[in-house]
């Protein structure tokens, strides 16, 4: 599958960086994500937000993703939160445990809330 | 024994590149059954099916791109079976550890989700190896409700 059959569209607002996702996030896809967070490690962007309003599919090399990485962010004061993910999607996170240690919330805003809460 | 409604093989090399040509060979062949599967049901196959392409070119391959990985589709008016056969390293169940979705994040490892994931879709899941070197994995789901 071309690499671009899975896109991330970055934004940042008040400090918290929205990535967009979009697409098939599957074993050839994950390394996209995995460079973003990667990419946003260096630069010390944190607080991030994942959009999933336009995932289509995951599998589970896309979650692993989250779960190598969502450590690391909080290990230097940040965190991922996930929002708007379809009901098939949100259905993969519970069934692997992924929304008992990942935010899963039904939009940006209240991700947003909670990461002002906090900080 | 019920009569096959759809016979397929086809076979893919053995690289993460294919993922997205299984899924859209399931989806097109399976949406054309009459009646199709639910939406639900296709999601289920297509995804427990990627989790076994994926383990197979991972694990019995080593990402070798130039070993093939066999897909067959049987489908008959009482389930689905999805085989796939490759002659790389056998999956062996005695030395894989459940992957365990209650687990804390300190104690999670990301080891074993795909067969977590294709247990917990597919009615049944086998593994078989045989002395030929030839070893298959086949996932079958039933179309008709269960019955209590």
């Amino acid at each position: 599958m071309p690499l671009d059959a899975f896109q991330i569209h970055a934004e940042t607002k008040d400090g918290v960086t929205i990535l967009k996702l979009q697409g098939e996030l599957d074993a050839q896809t994950a390394v996209v994500l995995e460079e973003e967070f990667e990419k946003l490690l260096e630069k010390q962007n944190c607080q991030v937000i994942t959009n999933g309003q336009a995932l289509q599919y995951i599998a589970s090399a896309g979650l692993g993703v989250y779960m190598a990485y969502i450590e690391r962010f909080r290990e230097v004061g940040g965190d991922i939160k996930v929002t708007y993910l379809s009901e098939r999607v949100q259905h993969v996170f519970d069934l692997l445990g992924l929304t008992k240690i990942i935010d899963v919330i039904g939009t940006d805003d209240e991700a947003m809330q909670r990461f002002q809460s906090t900080s | 024994m019920t009569a096959l409604q759809h016979h397929l093989e086809t076979s893919f090399p053995a690289s993460r590149a294919h993922c997205s040509d299984v899924r859209a060979l399931l989806e097109s062949t399976l949406s054309s059954l009459t009646p199709p599967p639910s939406k639900d049901l296709l999601h289920n196959i297509i995804l427990a099916t990627d989790e076994l392409f994926t383990n197979t070119v991972k694990h019995a391959y080593q990402e070798d791109s130039q070993k093939v990985v066999d897909i067959e589709i049987q489908v008959s008016s009482d389930h689905i079976l999805i085989e796939i056969r490759h002659t790389g390293t056998p999956f062996d169940p005695s030395s894989y550890t459940p992957f365990d979705p209650d687990a804390t994040l300190e104690q999670r490892r990301t080891g074993g989700m795909g067969v977590f994931i294709m247990e917990y879709f597919a009615d049944h899941l086998e593994f078989e190896s045989s002395r030929s070197g030839e070893h298959r994995a086949t996932l079958r789901f039933d179309r008709k409700p269960k019955t209590t």
